[in-house]
C-alpha cells in the first residue's frame, strides 16, 4: 500500500469551539432543518451546512451528493404526481414528483452535512462506555502510524508482524505491555480547543439561531 | 484474577475497535465500482473475535466500531449512522448464532457470508423504506450480489489470517478463547 | 496441503442461501408487482397524473370554475363541479382501470390509468 492519503484540511471550527458546543449547535440544527417546508430555504440551508462541514476540515464528496440527490429524485418520479411536464415515452415527470424528490434529497443531503461539521472525534461520550472509545482512538493512532508497513505482496505476515510489535500481549500486568493504556478521555488531537470562545459561541449561536427561526417562518 | 481477565478483555476489545477502524480506512485505497459499495473490511476483526470473546464481547467490539466509525467520518449525527448500526447489529447477532450453533460445521467464510447477507438486507430495506421508496427495489439484486462477493472475500481473509496470525495465537492464548 | 475457502459443509450452505435471497429479491423486484394505479385528469391545457392508492382531494380549474375530484380508498370520484347537470358527480367511484368519466362542461376529463389494462382484476396478489 505505497499510495499515501491526501492530509486532511485543519479543523478551523475546532480552533473557536469546543466538541460538544459543535455538537449541541448541530443537534438544535438538525430539528430546525427537519422541520422547514420551504424547498427553497432548505436548499440554502444545505449550502450553509455544506460550507460549515467545509469549515470543519472535512471533504465533501460532491460527486457522491449529487447521485444521493438525483437518484432519490429518479425514484420518486416513477410515481408520477401532479401536474405533468414532461412524457417522454414511457418517461412521465410530473411536478409533484420532482418537487417531493429534490425536497427528500436534499433533507438527506442536509443531515450528512450537518452531522459533518458537528461530530468530531474528541466528542467525549459519558460513562464507561465514552471512557473505552476513548481507548479505541488512542490505540487507533498507533495503528495508523504503522500502516506504512503494510505490505500488499504479504498482506497476512505483514499485518501480522506489525501487530506483535504494537500489541505484544500482556506481561502478567492488565495493560499490553511497555505501554499504558490511557484512562479516560485523553484525546489524541492536540490542536482541538476544549473551551467555545467569543468567534466560535457568536458563530455556533448564529447558526442555531437562523436555522430556528427560519423553521418558524417558513 | 478475575478483574485481570476482564480488564485484559477490555482492553482488547478497545485495539480491536481500532482495527475497526483501521481497516475502514483501508477501504478508501480501493475503487469503487459502484457508489453506495462498500468491502467490509471493517467487519474482519469482528469476525476474529468471535473465536475470541464470548457474545457480550463481540457484541461490544461491534458498538465500538460503529460509534467510532461514526465519529471519525462524522457521521455520527445523521442518517447513515442509524443504518450502519442497524446493519452491523443484525450482521453481529447473525453472525454469533451461527457461529455457535454451526461449531465444527461452519468456517469464518460461512459466518462472514451469512453476517453480509444480513447486513445487507437490513441496510437496503431501511434505505429502501425510508429514503428512494419501493420503486428502488429493482437495484437491490445487484447490492446484494455485490455483498456475497465481498462477503466472501472477507471471510476467506479472516480465515487465513486467524489460520495463519502468530499475533492471533498469541491473543487467543492470553485471555483463554471464548 | 492447501485447503479450499468453502472448506465446511455450512460454508457452502451459506453460499446457496446467499445466492437463493438474491435470486428471490430479484424476483420480488422484476416480478409481477403491477405499477399501482394512477388517476389521470385532463384539462384544456394540462394533464395531471396521482396515485390511486394515496388519499387526497385534487381540485382543478375548468372554463366555468373548479371541479373537485376526491381520491380515497382506492377509488375516484368527482365531488364537486360547477356544471349544471353534475354528470360527472352522478356517475361515482372509478376504481379499475380504464373506468372514465367527463365533465364537458368544465372540459374535464377523469380517467385510471395505468396497472393491468383488461378485465379490471387486481393483479397484486401480494
Amino acid at each position: 500500500m505505497a499510495r499515501r492519503r491526501r492530509p486532511r484540511p485543519p479543523n478551523r471550527l475546532a480552533l473557536h469551539a469546543s466538541a460538544r458546543d459543535v455538537f449541541v449547535c448541530g443537534i438544535v440544527s438538525i430539528v430546525a432543518f427537519l422541520f422547514q417546508s420551504s424547498i427553497v430555504v432548505r436548499a440554502a440551508q444545505v449550502l450553509v451546512f455544506a460550507m460549515l462541514a467545509t469549515y470543519a476540515g472535512k471533504r465533501i464528496r460532491w460527486g457522491y451528493f449529487v447521485m444521493i440527490v438525483s437518484s432519490i429524485t429518479l425514484f420518486n418520479l416513477l410515481t408520477p404526481l401532479g401536474r405533468v411536464m414532461l412524457e417522454v415515452g414511457p418517461v412521465t415527470i410530473t411536478s409533484g414528483a420532482l418537487e417531493q424528490g429534490v425536497f427528500k434529497g436534499l433533507a438527506i443531503a442536509g443531515l450528512v452535512f450537518i452531522s459533518l461539521f458537528a461530530v468530531r472525534p474528541d466528542l467525549k461520550l459519558p460513562g464507561s462506555f465514552g471512557g473505552l472509545v476513548a481507548r479505541v482512538f488512542y490505540y487507533f493512532e498507533i495503528v495508523l502510524e504503522s500502516r506504512q508497513r503494510i505490505r500488499a505482496t504479504a498482506l497476512v505476515s505483514s499485518i501480522d508482524d506489525a501487530l506483535l510489535e504494537i500489541y505484544p500481549g500482556f506481561d502478567g500486568d492488565a495493560a499490553p505491555a511497555g505501554r499504558a493504556a490511557p484512562a479516560g478521555g485523553a484525546g489524541p488531537a492536540p490542536r482541538l480547543v476544549t473551551t467555545t470562545d467569543a468567534i466560535g459561541a457568536i458563530m455556533l449561536g448564529t447558526v442555531a439561531a437562523a436555522n430556528t427561526v427560519l423553521a418558524i417562518v417558513f | 484474577m478475575r478483574t485481570d481477565t476482564r480488564e485484559r478483555r477490555l482492553d482488547l476489545v478497545a485495539f480491536m475497535g481500532a482495527l475497526c477502524l483501521f481497516f475502514s480506512t483501508l477501504e478508501y485505497l480501493f475503487p469503487k465500482p459502484v457508489p453506495f459499495f462498500r468491502l467490509g473490511l471493517a467487519n474482519i476483526p469482528v469476525l476474529l473475535a468471535l473465536e475470541l470473546f464470548s457474545p457480550g464481547y463481540v457484541l461490544l467490539l461491534v458498538a465500538l466500531k460503529v460509534v467510532g466509525q461514526g465519529l471519525v467520518n462524522g457521521t455520527l449525527a445523521s442518517y447513515v449512522f442509524l443504518f450502519s448500526a442497524a446493519g452491523s447489529i443484525a450482521s453481529a447477532l447473525v453472525m454469533l448464532a451461527v457461529h455457535r450453533a454451526g461449531r465444527r460445521w461452519i468456517s469464518l467464510v460461512g459466518v462472514s457470508l451469512f453476517g453480509s447477507l444480513a447486513s445487507n438486507v437490513v441496510q437496503i430495506s431501511l434505505s429502501v423504506t425510508f429514503i428512494f421508496g419501493s420503486t428502488a427495489w429493482v437495484i437491490a439484486p445487484a447490492f446484494l450480489g455485490i455483498g456475497v462477493a465481498s462477503g466472501l472475500v472477507v471471510g476467506v481473509f479472516a480465515k487465513r489470517f486467524a489460520e495463519r496470525s502468530r499475533w492471533f495465537a498469541r491473543m487467543k492464548e492470553a485471555i483463554g478463547g471464548a | 496441503m492447501r485447503r479450499l475457502p468453502l472448506s465446511k459443509p455450512l460454508d457452502i450452505v451459506a453460499l446457496i442461501v446467499s445466492i437463493l435471497t438474491v435470486v428471490a429479491v430479484s424476483a420480488f423486484a422484476f416480478g409481477d408487482r403491477a405499477e399501482p394505479d394512477a388517476v389521470s385528469i385532463e384539462t384544456d391545457d394540462a394533464r395531471f397524473l396521482y396515485p390511486l392508492d394515496q388519499d387526497r382531494v385534487v381540485t382543478v380549474g375548468g372554463p366555468i370554475g373548479d371541479t373537485l375530484v376526491e381520491i380515497r380508498g382506492g377509488r375516484a370520484r368527482v365531488i364537486e363541479s360547477p356544471c349544471r347537470d353534475k354528470i360527472c358527480i352522478l356517475t361515482g367511484h372509478l376504481d379499475a382501470t380504464g373506468a372514465w368519466t367527463a365533465c364537458l362542461p368544465n372540459r374535464i376529463f377523469v380517467r385510471i390509468e395505468g396497472g393491468v389494462v383488461g378485465d379490471g382484476v387486481d393483479a397484486q396478489t401480494f
